[in-house]
């Protein structure tokens, strides 16, 4: 029972580590390749984590090897584009100037039912209101709408927007972020000035940001939240 | 804040408390039944089949309470594997056959020894 509880725990550091190294892109969309090395991988955690009589190391090195792949063919597919195209596949153009290309569609194997559930979840009603619907490689719908349907942006009508810069968390659960604090040209002198001002220490604050105006935001940390 | 740390240190001292509780429980159960075995294996070197059969009963109810906790923990294939062997013996010893009654004795004895050193938390095991 023990052994089973401490093998799980390994085996879960290890796959975090590994999802980790195989990049942000792993989390959010997955090419053929890598949905073929996350199933392969959770398939091979389980078996030595429930089934102590198999040594760790037969799952451990397999997932292993399985990183390396992946890291391998993550680097070929990089700096090759023939095949990058072969192994991740190449975006398909569902609909053209409003126009569904039906053999493209039949090809990649999706309905028309699909289609539309797709494009309402997009907030787009109507096909004719689409320039453009590609079917990426990770398999998600990107839809670009005619030029008369998207949306008003300050550039059309010829506004000018300042700058905005991405504001700076400098206190987050009442702990500083020395880093920030210096990307943002100030000090911890600064700081605690502007918290003194408000007659707060760090540790009462939730969180606190700089914009790139210079204005200090600051949450509170209501009683019995710490 | 406090609420889920406390849930996760008293899950956990839950179950090492446990699994330490039931490795010392299965190492002492092995131990008394090796010792039994060991009892039976001497009798029927002096030839004391009726003692060596009687012996070999309480044995076999003993493990019979034993193998109902096991089930839960310990992998079925031992528990198999060991109910075979007594299957085994109790006909051996029955038909009088001292010397293959000795060998499944040993061989008995052996798994008894294995099962809780399968469960001893040691880097072996673990890898």
């Amino acid at each position: 029972m023990l052994l089973s509880l401490i093998r799980a725990f390994i085996i879960y550091t290890l796959v975090v580590v590994v999802m980790r190294i195989m990049g942000k892109r792993q989390v959010a969309q997955l090419q053929p390749f890598e949905l073929v090395i996350a199933l392969m991988i959770a398939d091979l955690a389980t078996i030595p984590m429930e089934d102590t009589s198999k040594p760790l190391l037969s799952g451990l090195i397999p997932i292993a090897a399985l990183l390396l792949a992946g890291l391998i063919l993550s680097y070929i597919t990089l700096k090759s584009e023939r095949i990058r195209a072969f192994v991740c596949g190449s975006p398909s153009i569902i609909i053209e100037n409003g126009r569904i290309n039906l053999d493209e569609l039949k090809k990649q194997r999706i309905n028309l039912n699909d289609l539309l559930e797709q494009l309402r979840s997009k907030d787009i009603s109507n096909i004719s209101d689409v320039e453009f619907a590609i079917l990426e490689t990770g398999g998600q719908l990107n839809v670009i709408p005619k030029s008369q349907k998207r949306p008003l942006t300050p550039k059309d009508l010829n506004i000018q927007t300042p700058y905005e810069g991405i504001p700076y968390t400098l206190i987050m659960d009442g702990h500083i972020h020395h880093k920030n604090l210096t990307k943002a040209g100030k000090d911890i002198k600064w700081l605690s000035k502007q918290l003194a001002e408000k007659n707060l220490q760090p540790r009462d604050v939730l969180i606190a940001s700089l914009d790139s105006n210079g204005s200090l935001e600051i949450q509170i940390r209501e009683r019995g939240n710490k | 804040m406090m609420k889920p740390v406390v849930f996760i240190v008293v899950s956990l001292a839950l179950i090492i408390g446990f699994g330490l509780l039931y490795t010392s429980m299965v190492e002492r159960q092995c131990k008394d039944m090796i010792n039994r075995l060991e009892e039976v294996y001497g009798m029927i070197q002096n030839n004391n089949w009726e003692t060596a059969s009687s012996e070999l009963r309480q044995a076999d109810i003993k493990w019979q309470d034993i193998r109902k906790i096991w089930h839960a923990f310990t992998d079925h294939t031992n528990i198999d594997d060991i109910d075979e062997s007594f299957v085994r013996l109790k006909a051996l010893a029955k038909a009088q056959k001292a010397e293959d009654c000795l060998i499944e004795i040993a061989v008995l004895r052996n798994k008894l020894i294995n099962v809780p050193a399968r469960e001893r938390l040691t880097l072996s095991n673990i890898f």
